[in-house]
């Protein structure tokens, strides 16, 4: 039954006094039916500008030619490749926070798996402009899938991850989106029944006529489950693929056996760390500190610690086997990282994602949300470093000496990156005007079991363990958006 | 019957009130207001949203109308009377010569695309120098002139040849001097043509100017043995060469055929064999020569001459007269072990001096017949005609011209201007001379200074012959018509002194069928067809007599001294002047090929540079590509300096060739001009000189094909040996045989593919390439490989599909090379430098890296074994490029062959005449790489088909390894075991670049063996 | 005789809701449907809804994609032009796999939820049959069919006393969107 009360030592999901279901429905919409404040139109205006820049640069790319970007014959790849992927990584967050912690049961993702998939799907369009803009012939950008053709008929090479990554981006990108637009469906029937007009119209047409009667609703549950059985291993196989990228490769450096846990821990930790950078500021800017509380701060820093941490051990591993193999190439290129001349950027690599992250270890660092925005935002400058080392420090020297060779981004490399990043906040800056940027229904659900107040009701009812009730004061602490004041009668 | 019924819309039509017929005159009832809307006010307007709409149907309609255009047509248009000897498709082969070469010129559809050597040549035997190799380019060259000029002006031939004609009459009767200025002729019909115009103007004259000369020796040995010869030298015979600064691989005298002596007793045969010539080189600059050499010495140009001395006395016994020990001990301790070895070979023994200046070359003379070269390894009774300069009557001529003596002036393949190391007095002179013609087919820097211009045919476009050594006699044929206005020089010569026989064609038969034919036994109509067939005749050589040098020295040693004293001033810097193999003395400087070339030593493409020591470099504190002021000889340049390992310190080298301002587009301003570096001494030029260095403060980076120069201890990529060590284990490094890992062996995972009948692979004798890198040039003329200028090679995109890897190796105390980075950087001494070259190429790996990762199967195996590329498959992911271990493959950055920007002078119709037709070119965006020349391989087994046998080993031959002049390349059928390439590939010396990698390279290379003992320097 | 349709029980909780089905159940008055802004577990239970049986679609789908693509590249790479890429053989099987695991869960993905908004008639610009707006958003509603269910004062009664924050007579079904 929906009434069970949650254990008092839990802390609270959804904090504030008398919260009703109405007034769930009227926070969480208040941007979406309300015209936007300054705060949003800085933001957007800087971030089509951004996007702006993109549009051009890449244009520039493609009518000049590839040779635009600062590459040459022994550097193939550079800040294209390294863009992708870090967006891909960045991509990760969301099905996982919506899928493997759905199945975890962890209430706490109800409210950030909304933003946090959108986040996913701009972060994969991001990526996806990469691969097509990377390419020497960008208009035959079609040609790796597998159709009939003139060349009667020359298939694909599905030996090629190249090939594997064409799939394997394309289900993650489209099953992302069913998954996201699903759940979305009884928020926008919410938005639909509250709105007059011509919104009224648009938001009944995309809220497919949900009614929200019993049988919809279980069907909608048993979809969203295997939805995300299925979309936990997708995730998981996402970043093996595009690591397979550099691990199916003879490149000293990219043929590494650990890549894919390496890369797949790697993702998560920098996707935690982008919903974190967006969340922190949404949650003021949109008056949401009730829903997405210090709980959920500190929850997705233990994750970005986590995960941080294995991204850590793999490097050490990485550094380990170098030398244990006694490849002398491969001993090398790890050597080259520190000694070389991209010693820089193996320092910022190191640096961002071990060093930095282990500050989470301290509880004050956790739940203090000036310094968790900055380390977020300080882990995915260490994770873009990641990429860039492996794909452009690897390449530079490899086998042969004669050519080694340096690589020199030039204005477009620079203007291309800096653009997608406007793309994918101009994209989700929209998002958070026309759709709820937290899943209403999930929350409401969780109301009477996890929110502060029902807590509260339990401790005024009394009766409960003394120790137990002191602890979730405790906890209550950092909160910013509880008056510990009420607590001291009890 | 006609209705006069009248029908109308509307009333207003009917009673035609002013505002309808008003109306009516327009085409729509309201004007469109595309002006404001264009204006942007337009939106603006009272009724934006409709004048929108307008604009906008406008605009479609407009952009539709225009799409509409058609395309414009490329008509082709076929034979209209097909020649019979012109197949379209089909190559045809023309016997013909380049600089003395036997050569054999490809046409195809009645153009020359491609110049191969001939196989019979007595030089090189098909062997031709990257410049041979670039010729064909210059035929299309747009900048040559299209016509006679006068004072800049165009004129016509027959204005031309009346002009010159009442001129020459009148000065004739003047009697003052005519000249006519060539550099070196070894041609007998041009030769006999002057012969005759002097014979028609007794005050005529002929002067050979070299701009880079041998009058040294020719004048050396005349005073040694009275015959003023340039002789012919063996290497081949020689069993110890010792070279005192004489670039005999690169530039001296006759490269290509040298190459190919040299490595007869360096390569695979030899060597298995065990023999192995030893090779010591003196020199100051590092030359491709030094590189090849098994012991290197740098010395300075002022103790060149000390050296040879104590070199004498050492082999001589007695000490002659002012014999001192060198400073540089090195040095002194490696002349009196030469002296040993070269005594040890009497007879067969070379040595060899680059010196232009007399007394140093009598010297070595005297060495020589101490080591009984005479008639051995020298000939002096079969002399070269390679170069026959006289310093010393160019100069007497030139102050004669600014004496006014002179009247008329023919410049014949010569630019004193530009080469000439005092060209003001020439510029001078040459105002106080009446008649200047110049036969240049460009506007150089000579003939833009005549008032007649008279361009000469290019060598593709004539008749002629030429005699590069005594009693080789080879055939020149035009290939193609003259493309331009242009006349044969000789012809003009001809006409001009009202020869007999105005046509030159009839003027060469008859030379021929008087002189020349009865030489290689042949005569009349039929042993001139067969002339044109086989390309040359060779006269029975001339008995060698033996030559003994009896002269007294002293005199000579003192001049010696005296000039090193004069270099060796103070604390002054030596500049010693060289050629580089591409440019040499800068006549080719228009061609981008050459232009694009790498240095086979520095790497250097589209400059010339201070090359400096690396001490030197800390010394001086300076940094790559910082330009420094170089002063000398009351002349200055600013040169970018490159730390040039093996430079001997305190001196810096310079490359002649460059800094050309009338060359044409692509040679204008390339590098700066170093000839006014030369002075002139005894009566020859003198190629060094002393300078002070200052820096200028700017840098411009010099663009370099490799700038990482040390192959960091990775043995599997370069393998070397010590002749010793190669005689205790001809399996040395590589363990063939017995304890060598199969990397091959069991695969676990699959089958491999076979190749059913052909399986091409090649070899590569690291031990014969001397990295002149004839073969970049010949590639890209033979797969239109484009070129992509100074800027695009600075960032790292040549496109050359063979590349020549050059890494240095440091000697640490005597002891083997210290190849790390790291360890270099600890080094004091990094003089004593070691080179080997590795020509690196598609490896056609049967386990290829790229095939695997392309998305696209653009790029897969062959049943032959080849690795193949389909271009218009590549969509450019350059992941293939990323996973390839040898890094050979090549991405379209840029449309190379149609976008301005990179343009270098290939992009017009005219010169795109020069593309091999077999093979496409790429377009922006797609990878490519060597395809072992599939075109020729196609070719081959066609040929054999309609011939209807198999392929025969040698049939096909690859682009690189039918130019080698040392025949370094070997390509063929590994399938057939009596192949040459696999019984090289079966030598003990082969091993696989990277074989670790499982890869499976097609392509083996042999050991680099040097001819050291470990204890030397 | 009214023109009441629909009654409609409006709950502002679930457990008051619940509680009310227990009610109606008790007085043996059928329930129609009922409409929540979130899943309320264990109601299907008490209306006696089947299991969904997406499930079983989801496993066809997830086959289906399975053995398309892995037909698809055995097809192209072995037997339609089979070539020697890196000396690689034609039917690479472990190359296969990448492909062969993101189609099923394409298919999967995708064939289940069209199933599931074919089974509930959920498309875009359906006309949505909603009893009350509220019903998205703070109301939990029990709708009872009033045909053949009267008295309907009785009915009222019922919901009033099970906590039913208000009661409305609908005469027409669903709420006009016009």
């Amino acid at each position: 039954m929906a009434s069970h009360s949650e254990s008092i030592i839990r802390e609270p999901l959804i904090t504030g006094k008398d919260i009703t279901y109405a007034k769930i429905t009227n926070d969480i919409l208040r941007p979406v039916e309300n015209m936007p404040g300054r705060a949003w139109w800085i933001g957007f205006t800087i971030a089509s500008l951004g996007a702006c820049l993109w549009v051009f640069s890449v244009s520039w790319t493609f009518w000049y030619g590839i040779g635009e970007w600062g590459l040459n014959k022994t550097v193939g790849w550079a800040w294209d490749i390294t863009g992708f992927v870090w967006w891909v990584g960045i991509g990760h967050a969301g099905t996982l926070i919506s899928a493997i912690l759905l199945l975890f049961r962890q209430n706490w993702r109800n409210s950030i798996n909304r933003s946090a998939e959108a986040m996913t799907i701009f972060a994969v369009i991001c990526a996806a402009t990469y691969v097509v803009s990377h390419m020497g012939r960008p208009w035959l950008a079609y040609w790796p899938l597998p159709l009939p053709n003139q060349f009667g008929s020359i298939w694909i090479n599905f030996n090629s991850p190249l090939v594997w990554d064409v799939f394997a981006i394309s289900t993650y990108f489209s099953v992302s989106l069913v998954f996201w637009y699903t759940g979305l469906l009884p928020d926008l029937a919410t938005i639909r029944d509250r709105a007059t007009g011509i919104r009224r119209k648009i938001y009944s047409v995309c809220s497919f006529g949900w009614t929200g009667s019993v049988k919809t609703w279980q069907r909608f549950e048993t979809v969203c489950l295997i939805l995300a059985g299925i979309s936990t291993p997708l995730v998981l196989s996402v970043h093996t693929i595009v690591s397979m990228d550099f691990a199916t490769s003879l490149v000293p450096g990219w043929h590494t056996t650990i890549f894919p846990p390496y890369f797949v821990a790697g993702a998560i930790f920098s996707g935690f760390a982008m919903v974190q950078t967006l969340l922190l500021v949404a949650r003021k800017v949109l008056g949401l500190e009730n829903y997405i509380t210090m709980f959920h701060i500190e929850a997705m820093n233990k994750i970005i610690l986590l995960t941080g941490s294995i991204v850590g051990v793999a490097y050490l591993t990485e550094f380990f086997i170098a030398y244990y193999s006694g490849g002398e190439y491969e001993q090398y290129t790890f050597l080259n990282r520190f000694i070389g001349p991209y010693w820089w950027a193996g320092c910022m690599m190191y640096g961002c994602n071990v060093l930095m992250t282990q500050l989470m270890w301290f509880k004050k660092v956790r739940t203090n949300i000036q310094i968790s925005w900055v380390l977020s935002i300080v882990v995915n400058i260490g994770m873009w470093f990641e990429r860039f080392v492996i794909i452009v420090t690897s390449l530079h020297r490899d086998f042969v000496p004669s050519s080694w060779a340096m690589f020199y981004p030039t204005w477009v490399d620079m203007s291309v990156f800096v653009g997608s990043i406007g793309l994918f906040f101009t994209m989700f800056l929209l998002f958070i005007r026309v759709f709820p940027s937290i899943a209403m229904a999930e929350v409401k659900l969780i109301l009477k079991s996890s929110s502060e107040q029902a807590k509260k009701k339990l401790l005024e009812h009394g009766g409960l363990d003394k120790e137990q009730v002191e602890f979730y004061k405790e906890a209550l602490v950092p909160f910013d958006s509880v008056e510990m004041a009420d607590y001291e009668k009890i | 019957m006609d209705s006069n019924k009248k029908y109308w819309k509307g009333l207003e039509e009917l009673n035609k009130t002013p505002e309808f017929v008003e109306k009516n005159k327009h085409e729509f009832a309201e004007p469109i207001p595309i002006e404001d809307v264009l204006a942007g006010g337009g939106l603006g307007g009272k009724t934006p949203r409709r004048d929108f709409l307008k604009a906008l149907g406008f605009g479609v309609g407009a952009v539709t109308l225009a799409a509409c255009q058609k395309v414009p047509v490329h008509k082709s248009i076929p034979y209209l009377i097909k020649p019979e000897d012109v197949t379209p498709g089909v190559a045809n082969y023309y016997s013909s010569t380049y600089d003395g070469h036997a050569i054999l010129v490809k046409t195809r559809e009645g153009r020359p695309i491609k110049i191969e050597g001939n196989p019979n040549d007595i030089l090189s035997k098909g062997g031709l120098s990257g410049q041979a190799q670039a010729s064909v380019l210059d035929l299309y060259d747009v900048n040559r002139l299209k016509n006679p000029m006068k004072d800049k002006s165009d004129y016509g031939w027959g204005q031309a040849d009346d002009f010159v004609k009442s001129e020459l009459a009148a000065i004739k009767a003047g009697g003052k001097k005519i000249a006519i200025i060539s550099s070196t002729i070894s041609s007998p019909s041009t030769l006999a043509v002057i012969a005759d115009f002097i014979a028609q103007f007794p005050n005529a004259k002929h002067i050979s100017y070299d701009a880079v000369s041998y009058t040294g020796i020719i004048q050396s040995n005349q005073n040694s043995f009275n015959k003023a010869v340039l002789p012919h030298y063996s290497f081949d015979k020689a069993d110890v060469i010792v070279s005192f600064g004489a670039d005999f691989l690169g530039t001296w005298i006759s490269p290509a055929e040298f190459i190919r002596q040299y490595v007869q007793n360096r390569n695979n045969k030899s060597l298995q064999s065990k023999k192995m010539s030893r090779h010591i080189q003196f020199e100051t600059g590092m030359s491709i020569t030094g590189t090849n050499a098994d012991v290197r010495i740098p010395i300075k140009p002022s103790e060149e001459g000390m050296a040879l001395i104590n070199l004498y006395s050492a082999i001589s016994g007695t000490a002659l007269p002012g014999a001192r020990p060198l400073k540089n001990n090195i040095a002194d301790k490696a002349i009196t072990l030469v002296a040993k070895e070269l005594l040890a070979a009497k007879g067969k023994a070379l040595v060899v001096a680059g010196s232009n200046d007399v007394a140093t070359q009598v010297l070595v003379n005297a060495i020589n017949s101490l080591l009984g070269s005479y008639g051995n390894t020298i000939d002096l009774d079969n002399p070269s005609h390679q170069y026959a300069g006289n310093d010393k009557e160019f100069a007497d001529f030139v102050s004669e011209m600014k004496g006014g003596e002179v009247d008329a002036l023919f410049f014949l393949n010569a630019n004193p201007v530009y080469d000439y190391y005092n060209s003001k007095d020439i510029i001078e002179g040459l105002k106080k001379v009446r008649l200047k013609v110049s036969f240049a087919d460009h506007s150089d820097e000579t003939a833009s200074v005549c008032n007649i211009i008279a361009p000469n045919n290019y060598y593709l476009e004539s008749w002629g012959d030429d005699n590069a050594i005594e009693g080789y006699y080879t055939i020149l044929q035009p290939t193609i018509n003259p493309v331009y206005d242009t006349r044969q020089a000789e012809h003009s010569l001809l006409i001009w002194s009202d020869n007999a026989v105005k046509d030159y064609y009839t003027y060469v038969r008859n030379n021929w069928d008087k002189n020349l034919l009865a030489k290689g036994g042949l005569s009349g109509r039929g042993g001139w067809e067969t002339l044109l067939q086989t390309g040359f005749v060779k006269a029975a050589e001339n008995p060698k007599g033996a030559y003994t040098f009896g002269r007294d020295l002293n005199g000579v040693v003192q001049t010696v001294l005296d000039h090193s004293a004069q270099l060796a001033d103070g604390d002054k810097v030596q500049l010693q002047l060289y050629q580089t193999v591409a440019m040499r003395d800068g006549k080719r400087a228009n061609n981008p090929w050459l232009q694009e070339l790498p240095d086979p030593v520095s790497k250097v493409t589209w400059d010339n540079f201070a090359a400096v020591s690396p001490s030197d470099m800390k010394k001086w504190g300076y940094e790559d590509g910082d330009v420094i002021k170089i002063e000398g000889n009351g002349y200055a340049i600013s040169l970018p300096a490159l730390s040039q390992p093996g430079q001997t310190q305190g001196t810096i080298s310079v490359a002649v060739g460059y800094g050309r301002t009338l060359a044409g587009p692509v040679g204008n301003n390339v590098g700066k001009n170093a000839f006014p570096f030369h002075s002139i001494r005894n009566g020859t030029f003198q190629t060094s000189a002393t300078v002070t260095l200052t820096k200028t403060g700017d840098n411009s980076p010099l663009s370099q094909t490799q700038t990482h120069h040390s192959i960091e201890g990775r043995n599997s990529i370069i393998k070397e040996a010590t002749f010793t060590e190669y005689l205790k284990n001809p399996a040395v490094r590589t363990g063939n045989g017995k304890d060598h890992k199969d990397y091959n062996e069991n695969n676990l995972f699959w089958q491999d593919y076979d190749h059913p009948q052909y399986n091409w692979v090649m070899a590569i004798d690291l031990n014969a390439c001397t990295g002149c890198g004839a073969c970049v040039v010949a590639c890209s003329a033979e797969n239109n490989v484009p070129v992509v200028g100074k800027a695009e090679v600075g960032r790292r995109r040549e496109m050359h599909w063979i590349r020549i890897d050059r890494y240095y190796s440091f000697n640490d105390n005597g002891q083997g090379g210290v190849t790390k980075e790291t360890e270099i950087a600890k080094l004091e001494d990094l003089d004593h430098v070691r080179v080997v070259y590795q020509p690196m190429l598609c490896q056609h790996c049967d386990h290829a890296p790229c095939e695997t990762v392309c998305p696209v199967l653009a790029t897969v195996h062959s049943s032959e074994g080849l690795n193949q590329m389909a271009y218009n498959r590549c969509v450019g992911t350059r992941y293939c490029a990323n996973n390839c271990p040898y890094k050979v493959r090549r991405f379209n950055w840029f449309n190379y062959w149609n976008d301005s920007r990179f343009e270098n002078y290939l992009q017009n119709d005219h010169t795109l005449l020069v593309l091999n037709p077999d093979v496409v070119t790429r377009f922006r965006g797609v990878m490519e790489k060597c395809s072992m020349c599939v075109q020729r391989i196609q070719a081959g087994k066609l040929k054999a088909k309609i011939e209807k046998r198999p392929v025969k080993d040698g049939d096909i031959k690859v682009a690189c390894q039918q130019t080698c002049p040392a025949n370094a390349i070997v390509f063929g059928n590994a399938n057939d075991p009596n192949s040459e390439v696999s019984k090289a590939l079966t030598s003990e010396r082969t091993y696989y670049v990277l074989e670790e990698l499982g890869v499976q390279p097609g392509i083996g290379y042999q050991v680099k063996i040097r001819n050291i003992s470990e204890t030397e320097a | 005789m009214s023109s009441t349709k629909y009654i409609l029980g409006l709950f502002d909780d679930p457990d008051d809701m619940m509680h009310g089905i227990d009610e109606l159940q008790k007085n043996s008055i059928p329930i129609y449907d009922v409409y929540t802004p979130m899943p309320i577990h264990g109601i299907e239970a008490k209306l006696g809804i089947k299991e969904s049986r997406l499930g079983y679609a989801a496993f066809m789908f997830g086959c289906l994609g399975g053995t398309t693509i892995f037909a698809m590249a055995s097809y192209m790479m072995a037997l339609d032009w089979p070539m020697n890429i890196g000396g690689k053989p034609a039917f690479s099987v472990p190359d296969f796999i990448p492909i062969t695991f993101e189609w099923t869960v394409l298919f999967t993905a995708f064939g289940m939820t069209a199933t599931f908004f074919y089974a509930t008639h959920l498309f875009p610009g359906r006309t949505p049959r909603v009893m009350d707006l509220r019903a998205t958003d703070d109301r939990f509603v029990i709708a009872i069919d009033a045909k053949g269910n009267i008295p309907h004062e009785d009915i009222t009664e019922v919901l009033k006393k099970a906590g039913a924050v208000e009661v409305k007579h609908n005469d027409r079904k669903y709420v006009s969107y016009e």
